[in-house]
């Protein structure tokens, strides 16, 4: 399997956490990304993402996205790679903290841990568990 | 503090393990690794590498003054590249340039806390660094990138 964990960009305050758009910053970060992962993507690949506005709006900087209401804020780690196994090839998860982080612990290293992931970054995963870690990205670096 | 695990480059056969020295791609790839890096480092850090020609070289190309630390030649346990950075409580930035699979070790029981053989590319770059977010103490990976992303 060959899963990127894509975590949303900067998004602005809100009530309605689903409703909550990206901050012109945000708007940035995800569009940096996006040309990233746009110069090394291989031509085939699935882009999935949270209902979320933040994460939908994250992953329209890259392209159209699949919306898998199982990958919005909260999802669990069997959640998130349910939804990547539905797909061949190289799937893109466009979601939250801290679902992304456990997700990478325990696909990386077995563990039931919170990783950090930063705003807008990419973590490149390859591999069955456990997966080897392939490119970590954050705007801040790119 | 920011350190940065950076394996050596492609090098060449040779008997003597010590004495290898990149190929010609190895030193483009140090070459390109190095420019990424200078454009995201502080203006000072600190520049450690094994004793190793292949990791001496790959670091040469940052154009900084170099401490070579033996205790970083291939085999260095998690320990010795713990101790050699001088994390956590470094400040500043420290890049440690060398060998697998003790770089991967590291990053394992750094990352993880876990005795994993994590797996580091020819001339890849690990950037992690320590916070303290909400009184938990955090450790970010803030880049992994090799020379075929760069």
């Amino acid at each position: 399997m060959e899963l990127i964990l894509w975590r949303h960009a900067d998004a602005e305050d809100g009530a309605d956490d689903l409703a909550r758009r990206l901050t012109p910053k945000g708007e940035q970060q995800a569009a940096l990304m996006a040309s990233w992962l746009r110069a090394h993507l291989p031509g085939q690949y699935t882009l999935l993402a949270s209902p979320a506005a933040r994460a939908q709006q994250t992953a329209t900087s890259l392209g159209t996205p699949i919306t898998e209401r199982s990958l919005a804020p909260g999802a669990s780690v069997a959640a998130i790679v349910k939804a990547a196994e539905k797909y061949k090839g190289l799937v893109i998860v466009v979601g939250h903290q801290p679902d992304l982080g456990r997700a990478a612990a325990q696909l990386v290293a077995s563990a039931r841990a919170e990783w950090p992931v930063e705003k807008a970054a990419v973590w490149w995963l390859a591999g069955d568990a456990p997966a080897r870690i392939k490119a970590v990205v954050s705007p801040e670096l790119l | 503090m920011d350190l940065i695990l950076w394996r050596h480059a492609e090098a060449e056969e040779g008997a003597d393990d010590l004495r290898r020295r990149l190929t010609s791609k190895g030193r483009k790839q140090a070459s390109r690794a190095a420019e990424w890096l200078l454009q995201r480092l502080p203006s000072r850090f600190m520049l450690i590498s094994s004793p190793a020609a292949r990791a001496h070289q790959t670091a040469q190309a940052l154009g900084m003054p170099i401490k070579v630390d033996p205790s970083l030649a291939p085999g260095a346990s998690p320990k010795a590249i713990i101790a050699a950075a001088g994390w956590p409580d470094n400040k500043g930035a420290v890049v440690i340039v060398g060998h697998q699979p003790d770089l991967g070790h590291a990053l394992a029981q750094l990352v993880a806390g876990s005795e994993g053989r994590w797996s580091v590319k020819k001339g890849a770059i690990w950037w992690i660094s320590n916070r303290v977010r909400d009184g938990d103490a955090q450790i970010v990976v803030r880049a992994v990138v090799s020379p075929d992303l760069l």
